[in-house]
């Protein structure tokens, strides 16, 4: 009797479960094994599959377009992360304070993050523009030169990085909020008491406290902004001259542009990888201990 | 916190406020300024912050000139067959997890947790190509699947349904009821406020989706409105009111939402988190 209720629950989780399962393994387990196999063929889709064993990977390692591509998006990554993480910071830790407005303050601030990436990135394209943008017309009346922001390959990049930071820091601000709320009023009347400064209070019992929750938005930022793709897609499609070509972009443009899937889907693996890697170096860190 | 804050901190912490507040909502009425504007005057220096003449012309021309409605009418399908396939399928999959028992449990929910730290870029070729093959390219089927799996639902789920007690749905069984119904009849009604999230995020998971539709539906006529307003941008002299009124009013729906269910795409977000 027991036994074949057993049963019957494990039948019904699974079926269940089938709708799940199917659209998982179509949309994310199939093709993540799969890749592995067509990263070992050359492939222009025009043609069948070409079986080069590891030619794809050595190849990578050789391409100088790849080395670009990697530099640029650590690049990215190093100015966005830590940027996105300490205006989310500050701003949650602003919002904690008792006062009026704040809840506007706090719908202000998550606007950004229910934009899509494309019409984010249409905004600040006309802001950004170079000969008719509000930027450059605010830069004039204070007395500099105009900046050609996203045709010059100093400047592009940088671009990219604000827009993104618009977009994301309101959504770590709540998660940070979310931890700030969790710290308990006592710890902070005992320290007030003692007569700590307001200073001295977020830098010796705020931050201190918010530390995994810190951590775990430090590897979400990162885990992000090495598939930077989207904003770059709209707003330069690589350029110029190659400074906003992101890995991310590269596995784009490779399969869909030059069509080469095998090579592409190689470069995919690899950043898989080094994600992986990166966000293991950030645990170890950072400390975090998950739970669920 | 209940620190008591003198004057001079309250005001320079308004000040902050108010500048990343700024920073936050002026490309948006920047986007909608620009899209009340005729050609003319959206090159008059200095520029006008509050139009003059206000035309909805930009508009109009989306209409008549362009395929937005087509665009607008491909988003709204995929959007809702997201959130339909995410209310009921998403939040099975929630109860299952969370309440039922059964081997291997455990192994398929760490599996679907894993997943939101797979990069999309790993995907695009495999699923192009497992798409291709099983005829699903330039199809409606072929851009909603994306959609529909979606871990962070089905963990929100997952976490609000286990905290419903286990006696409820003891007290059915023993009435008899099927797994099924207890789901539908007991377990749903239970879960509003979870399933407003649910809807919440599964809405602006598609209604954003730019990668899934641009490289999966080529064809112009299942173009969404992200694919198709990117598209648009990326062609010589489009003039700048136009694109900024086809963001106008690929941003409305969001907007409209945002404003009815504030609280709910904010404790999605923090549910999500962390200690979940």
């Amino acid at each position: 009797m027991n036994l074949s209720k057993e049963k019957t629950e494990f039948i019904n989780s699974y079926l269940y479960l089938l709708p799940t399962i199917l659209v998982f393994g179509l949309f994310l387990f199939g093709p993540i094994l799969y890749s592995t196999y067509i990263s070992l063929n050359s492939w222009s889709l025009l043609s069948p599959p070409k079986f080069i064993g590891f030619k794809n990977f050595v190849d990578l390692v050789n391409d100088i377009n790849f080395k670009d591509s990697l530099f640029t998006t650590l690049k990215y990554t190093v100015m966005y992360v830590p940027s996105t993480v300490l205006l989310a910071l500050i701003s949650a830790i602003l919002l904690n304070f008792p006062l009026k407005g704040k809840v506007i303050f706090r719908a202000l601030f998550f606007f950004p993050v229910i934009t899509s990436t494309v019409v984010a990135s249409v905004i600040w394209k006309w802001i950004l523009h170079g000969d008719y943008g509000i930027l450059n017309y605010f830069i004039e009346a204070l007395g500099f030169k105009s900046v050609q922001w996203l045709g010059n390959p100093n400047t592009v990049l940088l671009c990219v990085v604000v827009v993104n930071i618009w977009r994301d820091f309101g959504f770590y601000t709540i998660l940070l909020l979310g931890g700030l709320q969790s710290i308990p009023n006592e710890i902070y009347d005992s320290a007030i008491v003692e007569g700590a400064s307001i200073k001295n209070i977020i830098m010796k019992i705020t931050v201190p406290l918010l530390t995994p929750v810190i951590s775990v938005v430090t590897i979400m930022a990162t885990v992000f902004s090495l598939q930077v793709f989207d904003t770059i897609y709209v707003m330069t499609s690589g350029g110029p001259v190659n400074a906003t070509s992101t890995v991310g972009w590269l596995i784009y443009s490779q399969a869909f542009r030059s069509q080469r899937m095998g090579y592409s889907a190689t470069i995919g693996l690899i950043l898989f990888i080094i994600t992986f890697i990166i966000s293991l170096v950030e645990l170890h860190f950072l400390h975090v201990e998950f739970e669920y | 916190m209940n620190t008591r804050l003198n004057n001079s901190s309250k005001i320079a912490i308004y000040v902050f406020l108010m500048l990343i507040g700024i920073f936050s909502i002026f490309p948006f009425l920047w986007m909608v300024s620009t899209s009340l504007k005729n050609t003319h005057s959206i090159f008059i220096f200095p520029p006008e912050f509050i139009p003059k003449n206000p035309t909805f012309d930009n508009y109009f021309y989306l209409f008549k000139e362009t395929p937005f409605i087509l665009w607008f009418k491909n988003s709204v399908i995929i959007t809702i067959v997201a959130i339909l396939y995410n209310l009921f399928f998403s939040s099975l999959t929630g109860y299952v997890l969370a309440k039922m028992k059964f081997k291997g449990k455990n192994f398929i929910f760490l599996l679907i947790l894993g997943t939101t730290m797979i990069p999309y870029n790993v995907l695009l070729v495999p699923v192009f190509v497992i798409f291709s093959h099983l005829k699903l390219v330039n199809t409606f089927p072929g851009i909603i699947i994306p959609g529909l799996a979606n871990a962070f639902i089905i963990f929100v789920m997952r976490q609000y349904i286990f905290t419903i007690p286990n006696e409820l749905i003891d007290a059915a069984k023993m009435d008899g009821a099927s797994e099924i119904t207890i789901f539908t009849k007991i377990i749903l009604p239970l879960c509003k406020p979870a399933l407003a999230i649910n809807a919440v995020f599964a809405f602006l998971w598609t209604w954003n989706s730019f990668v899934w539709p641009l490289i999966l539906a080529p064809n112009n006529e299942y173009y969404t409105l992200q694919v198709g307003l990117a598209l648009f941008q990326s062609y010589n002299n489009i003039p700048w009111g136009i694109v900024m009124a086809g963001a106008t009013l690929s941003f409305l729906p969001q907007l409209i939402l945002y404003l009815f269910l504030q609280k709910f795409f904010v404790s999605g977000i923090t549910m999500s988190g962390l200690k979940g």
